[in-house]
């Protein structure tokens, strides 16, 4: 049975939360109070043995108390986390486990993960929704089985298959856009029946502006967040009411570092390639790619190689995007990725680019690269490759005095570092024309930004809180326009499965109907998003989502009657005062702890 | 003889309390010191004689106050006097005060010429440079080397504090000098080294002496006239060898009894029972009575007068019973009647 | 042994103190579970990307080559280039403690000025109501946390009366347009002080408690000390008796001043965060999030240095204001 002392723990840690505190309190206790304020309840006494007593021999031995982490330093996704963990507990008493939690800082929680600890059964996370995401590719490495066990290596859930591994493996290769849909479908036909992912609901993300102070704006499924501002160019956002500039909040990821090709943050990288970095094709406010400063493209069939037309585009400093420029830049992007210093410039070794006319550039590669265009094209913007030059950067690529010029729709003309950025509207862009200033401004507390929101300091408010989007909206009335969008990926549930329970796929499907997604979404997200019940780790908004090849795993409510009848059919039994047990003679281990996925076991690794 | 420096004439002293009933420290006490004379002040702690040296000085606490009776400083009352009037007109230039804990009472985080200065400052036109050479001379006096008048006082021993307060209180030739238990903190050799000091002040300085004690021996060595006080009523005044032969006040004698005599070694030390009463009623009785071997049931029906003692000036004592004493506690006078006295062999 | 020796002296272990904190930091840090590549994991940077960075950075160095290189640095004033900014350390938090220092220092010096007034007067006039509503007032203002302290201000001098600003030193349009100017330039805008008041009024309120109850017992002790009585005997005017007064039971107060400016540091943490004010505090939340350890590092190393100067400073101090304090008493 759940315990009080439990709940309140969790509801502790939302209040902190929501006064905007929770990144302190993880500092405060950074390795030592928040994680046994977690561990610290109660441990119901083991006292069936190894080996089920005297309850008739056909069962296993007992579950144990479940770990549930969760990332106590997210913001409003750790809200999230701890409402997942409620509504399991909710039920966990009509299945016969007891669960307790243990929250971790991010940076705790992927190592633990990366290194298979096994310190927890179930981790509550997510997969940040990165912009090179928008690609299935990197997802599907990391479940790959060379990341599962204690590699160092981030496999979310340990998950080691090697049909899955192969076929991720596989798409990677595939060259021809719809042949390659096809590869990732059946991997993630695999991924979705072996459930190392349980979905809970589509992150939402909430928006809001000031429509005194700033016009409203059409938004696609994406919405508008910190990292993907889309909406806001293609809108071409304008003030209102005499107002000189859009004042709009940022988190504190980003804003280390104004140098657009080594910000240390790949999110970052989202915000200046939406804003002042445009690339020649970029995902738009519906996760579509869209043409930015190149007109067309074309992809041979092969694969290996695709021609871009350029548009009539100038950079801020007045010069036109030749394709020289483009040529410059992704090929010093991938030297600087193979054999230099940046890291997020991730291009094909093999990567050449050939200037063919005054308006048309071809990228070649010796294999085909499907990922050049959804992760790499699409996510780094193109330089001038004289200012550049002559600032520095091939002598010094990560130390030069930047020159911030870039063609995207607005231009960089004040940056303080970890502080705020001024950006101006460039006329010279070929697709957007936005009209305002933007001034940005970091923010620590989500809820400072609501309360900043409110009292007229920011007239744009992203990442917030769903909560604050309807308080908000309470407190406003019409005078605000509220932005609810999807992310790309889904929030969900990770179960470790290098050991039990998580090893089981029963285990992992009953679980998945012991959550009450709707209950989620009404408590989290106040109905704004909407349920996950098949597994993947695409939202329903992901340019990649195809949900005829996904499983179906539980419906929008909490199903117990249904888990217990799934653990039952696997063997599965209760003691005499409803404990659950495993099957008898269960394997507790996919693999020691401490080792990787054994060879002999997954031949794939042979 | 002349005027007394100092006078008492019913003085009554009360302390407001938070509760229902204030305290009744000092009650119709009547006194006088003359000019140049030491006059010791001798009572059980409690008693009220320190109250009733800091009224002389202003030196109450805030609430204390003279409800009635009159206190004369060279013929001008006093007892009424505001803060800075007492600034004025009384503290140090006419009186000053070797107070009780001398250890406690140099400012610890002022040097000593500092706070010879200040006392300058404050009373005198005397420049900084001049101030420190009167610290000097007086430290001379007092028997400190005058290379230390620039320490600390925590840097001084117990004794040297002491002396140091002397050297204070010489320091602009007072009349008066109230010195409120000066030996109590010291060892005996030093205790005599003090005395010592504030003897030789009677014959080099033109001054008069307010000697504060528990200890009736000092003042039967030292001083001239004295009073014995009990319960915050006067038992008895008057010359100290008229006291000392012939105590006519039950506390008195008992008093006498209870220290240790160089003179007769081999009697017994008395022991007074019972403590004085909790002064918080305006005492309309003998405080001493429920102490007193002789009490009469009279002796609770007022407080007593004082009885002038037949024969002897100015020797007074506030006992109902005070005729008879000599009969009714002859034999706790017996051994001064039997043997011959130190004492009187000098006078 | 002589004021220079003993200084020389407390020199030598201050600087040890503060190497052995730095040793500490070094190590506590590594022991820390989760590091800054972890982070970078899950935004997607793959695996032979950080095996490349952690060569840069000498994280795969064994522990006691990356121990010697930090002191190294140290001695030589390099604190490191920051993971996550790619700037040296130095460029980092320099401006944040600047930051922090103009909204600490002058919040403490306040609280220390006002709460010790308060504090002598309840003490001097001791009994009636205004002895216990001051000291409910100012236990109260300490009770409720810091941050929430902060937020209650917002909520009544922000959001309902509309008064003050609720973020920041300056708004973002005037905080671009002051970019380059020196930091005290914004010293002349009535904005910033609008922007100060709240933050100021949060420090100034939640630390009152302590020089108010300390001054407040200090005079009553004082109050009753022998010496005071002597000056009053001594004829020394009223004003000058309440001044020795006010010296002496200041002795505690000015004491616990300075270490308070020194640990305030980490009471700061949650009320930047609250008031966004871009400070130290709120640069240490983010680099522990993100495990930058050399920012870390060398905050937490100047919040040490911070205060064991503090503490030498009071040691100082202490020696020159109360001459009880012996030099030589120090001494083995």
């Amino acid at each position: 049975m759940p315990t009080d002392g439990k709940v309140a723990s969790v509801d502790r840690r939302r209040l902190l939360q929501a006064i905007g505190a929770a990144s302190a309190v993880g500092l405060a206790g950074c390795s030592g109070s928040g994680q046994d304020e977690g561990t610290t309840t109660e441990q119901e006494t083991d006292t069936d043995g190894g080996d089920g007593g005297g309850d008739g021999g056909d069962l296993g031995e007992r579950v144990p108390t479940l770990t549930f982490q969760y990332w106590s330093d997210q913001g409003p996704p750790t809200v999230l986390f701890e409402e997942t963990i409620s509504t399991i507990q909710a039920v966990t008493g009509d299945i016969g486990i007891s669960l307790e939690t243990m929250p971790m800082t991010t940076a705790e929680g992927l190592s633990a993960v990366s290194n298979d600890t096994r310190e927890f059964h179930i981790a509550v996370n997510s997969h940040g929704p990165s912009p090179g995401r928008l690609d299935p590719n990197e997802l599907l490495t990391n479940y790959s089985i060379d990341f599962a066990g204690a590699n160092g290596d981030y496999n979310p859930s340990n998950y080691a298959s090697c049909e899955f591994s192969e076929l991720a493996e596989a798409q990677s290769t595939v060259g021809d856009p719809e042949e390659r849909q096809s590869a990732v479908d059946d991997a993630l036909s695999v991924y979705s029946a072996d459930l190392p992912f349980i979905p809970t609901i589509e992150r939402p993300t909430t928006a809001a502006i000031n429509t005194d102070q700033v016009n409203s704006i059409e938004s696609g499924a994406a919405g508008l967040n910190d990292v993907h501002w889309a909406a806001l160019v293609e809108a071409g956002v304008s003030t209102a009411g005499g107002t000189d500039a859009i004042v709009a909040n940022l988190p504190t990821e980003h804003l280390t570092s104004s140098f657009y090709p080594t910000v240390a943050d790949g999110d970052s990288m989202g915000l200046y390639t939406s804003l002042t970095h445009n690339p020649l094709l970029m995902y738009d406010s519906d996760y579509e790619l869209t043409p930015v400063l190149a007109e067309d493209w074309e992809t041979s069939d092969d694969g290996t190689t695709t021609t871009f037309t350029l548009r009539d585009a100038t950079f801020h400093n007045g010069d036109p995007v030749t394709p020289e420029d483009v040529k410059w830049t992704y090929e010093f992007l991938r030297d600087q990725y193979h054999d230099g210093d940046y890291q997020w410039t991730s291009l094909p070794e093999s990567l050449s680019v050939e200037v063919v006319d005054d308006s048309t550039v071809a990228f070649n590669t010796d294999e085909a690269a499907p990922t050049l265009l959804t992760a790499s094209l699409s996510i780094y913007g193109v330089l001038p490759r004289d200012p550049y030059v002559n600032a520095g950067i091939e002598d010094n690529p990560t130390d030069f005095d930047d020159p911030m010029i870039g063609a995207g729709p607005y231009r960089m003309v004040s940056y303080q570092n970890q502080q705020n950025m001024a950006l101006e509207p460039h006329d010279g862009h070929p697709v957007y024309s936005p009209e305002a200033d933007i001034l940005f401004q970091l923010y620590e507390s989500t809820d400072g930004v609501t309360r900043a929101f409110e009292n007229g300091e920011l007239n744009v408010a992203v990442a917030l809180h769903p909560e604050a989007g309807q308080q908000i909206e309470e407190s406003m009335g019409g005078n605000v326009q509220i932005i609810t969008g999807v992310s790309h990926l889904p929030f969900g549930v990770m179960p470790q499965m290098s050991f039990a329970p998580g090893k089981f796929i029963e285990f992992r499907q009953a679980l998945s109907h012991l959550i009450d997604r709707q209950n989620i979404n009404e408590t989290y997200a106040f109905g704004e998003s909407e349920t996950v019940t098949h597994c993947t780790f695409h939202s329903s908004a992901h340019p990649w989502h195809n949900e005829e090849v996904l499983t179906e795993i539980a419906g929008d409510s909490a199903d117990v009657d249904q888990a217990r009848s799934i653990l039952e059919d696997a063997g599965w039994g209760w003691d005499d005062n409803g404990n659950l047990h495993y099957p008898p003679d269960a394997e507790m281990e996919a693999w020691p702890q401490g080792e990787e996925p054994d060879p002999e076991e997954f031949p794939c690794l042979g | 003889m002349s005027e007394p420096i100092l006078e008492f004439e019913d003085v009554d002293i009360t302390y407001r309390t938070t509760g229902d009933s204030d305290v009744h420290a000092v009650n119709s006490a009547s006194f006088a010191i003359e000019e140049h004379d030491y006059f010791g002040l001798v009572g059980e702690s409690g008693c009220g004689k320190s109250t009733l040296a800091d009224s002389i000085v202003g030196g109450l606490d805030d609430n204390g106050e003279v409800t009635s009776g009159k206190i004369r400083y060279k013929g001008e009352e006093i007892q009424d006097y505001s803060e800075s009037e007492f600034n004025k007109k009384i503290r140090w230039k006419e009186i000053s005060v070797i107070p009780q804990s001398s250890m406690n009472s140099l400012d610890p985080v002022m040097k000593l010429s500092d706070q010879a200065i200040e006392m300058a400052k404050y009373h005198t036109d005397l420049t900084k440079a001049e101030a420190v050479d009167r610290l000097r001379e007086l430290f001379d006096v007092v028997g400190i080397s005058e290379s230390r008048i620039h320490d600390y006082p925590h840097q001084f021993s117990g004794g040297m504090q002491q002396r140091t307060i002397i050297a204070f209180s010489l320091f602009l030739q007072p009349s008066l000098i109230i010195a409120d238990e000066p030996t109590t903190a010291l060892d005996v050799i030093m205790q005599d080294q003090i005395l010592d000091y504030i003897n030789d002040l009677k014959d080099d300085w033109d001054i008069s002496m307010l000697m504060i004690t528990h200890d009736i021996s000092i003042v039967f060595e030292n001083c001239d006239s004295m009073a014995v006080m009990h319960g915050g009523q006067m038992a008895e005044t008057g010359r100290v060898v008229d006291l000392f032969d012939r105590p006519r006040h039950p506390y008195a004698i008992l008093l006498q009894n209870a220290f240790p005599d160089v003179r007769f070694p081999d009697r017994e030390l008395a022991v007074i029972d019972g403590h004085p009463p909790q002064l918080l009623d305006d005492p309309d009785y003998c405080t001493f009575a429920d102490r007193c071997p002789w009490a009469v049931e009279d002796c609770r029906r007022g407080a007593p007068d004082p009885q002038e003692i037949e024969g002897d000036a100015d020797h007074r004592a506030w006992c109902i019973r005070a005729d008879e004493m000599e009969d009714l506690a002859a034999d706790h006078l017996a051994p001064a009647t039997g043997e011959t006295s130190i004492l009187e062999e000098d006078t | 042994m002589s004021r220079l020796r003993y200084f020389v002296r407390r020199t030598f272990i201050t600087a040890f103190l503060i190497f052995l904190v730095a040793s500490a930091l070094f190590l506590f840090f590594r022991l820390m579970p989760g590091d800054y590549t972890a982070l970078l994991t899950q935004q997607g940077m793959q695996p032979d990307q950080i095996a490349r960075l952690e060569a840069k950075w000498g994280l795969n160095e064994p522990m006691h080559i990356q121990y010697v290189s930090y002191v190294t640095n140290l001695l030589t004033a390099d604190a490191g280039q920051s993971f996550r900014h790619g700037a040296p350390v130095w460029d980092l938090v320099k401006p944040r403690i600047i930051n922090s220092f103009i909204l600490v220092a002058p919040a403490i010096t306040a609280t220390y000025i006002i709460g010790g007034t308060l504090g002598a007067v309840i003490g001097k006039y001791r009994g009636g109501l205004f002895e216990k509503s001051s000291i409910i007032s100012v236990s109260v203002f300490h009770s409720i946390p810091d941050f929430f302290l902060g937020i209650l201000l917002i909520a009544a001098f922000s959001e309902t009366a509309g008064i003050f600003p609720t973020s920041g030193m300056l708004s973002t349009r005037t905080s671009i347009l002051m970019q380059g100017e020196p930091f005290y330039a914004k010293f002349f805008l009535k904005e910033f002080w609008m922007h100060y008041a709240l933050p100021f009024a949060t420090i100034t309120l939640y630390f009152m408690q302590y020089p108010a109850l300390i001054m407040r017992n200090s005079v009553v002790e004082v109050s009753d000390q022998e010496f005071l009585h002597y000056h009053r005997l001594k004829g020394l005017p009223q004003s000058k008796l309440l001044q020795k007064l006010i010296r002496h039971a200041s002795l505690p107060v000015i004491t616990l001043y300075p270490i308070s400016l020194a640990t305030s540091i980490s009471g700061l943490v949650l009320i930047e965060v609250v008031f966004n004010w871009p400070g130290i505090g709120r640069l240490l939340v983010d680099s522990v999030l993100a495990r930058d350890f050399p920012v870390i590092q060398f905050v937490f190393l100047v919040a040490a240095v911070w205060v064991i100067l503090g503490n030498f400073v009071v040691d100082l101090l202490y020696g020159v204001i109360d001459p009880r304090v012996s030099v030589e008493g120090d001494g083995e």
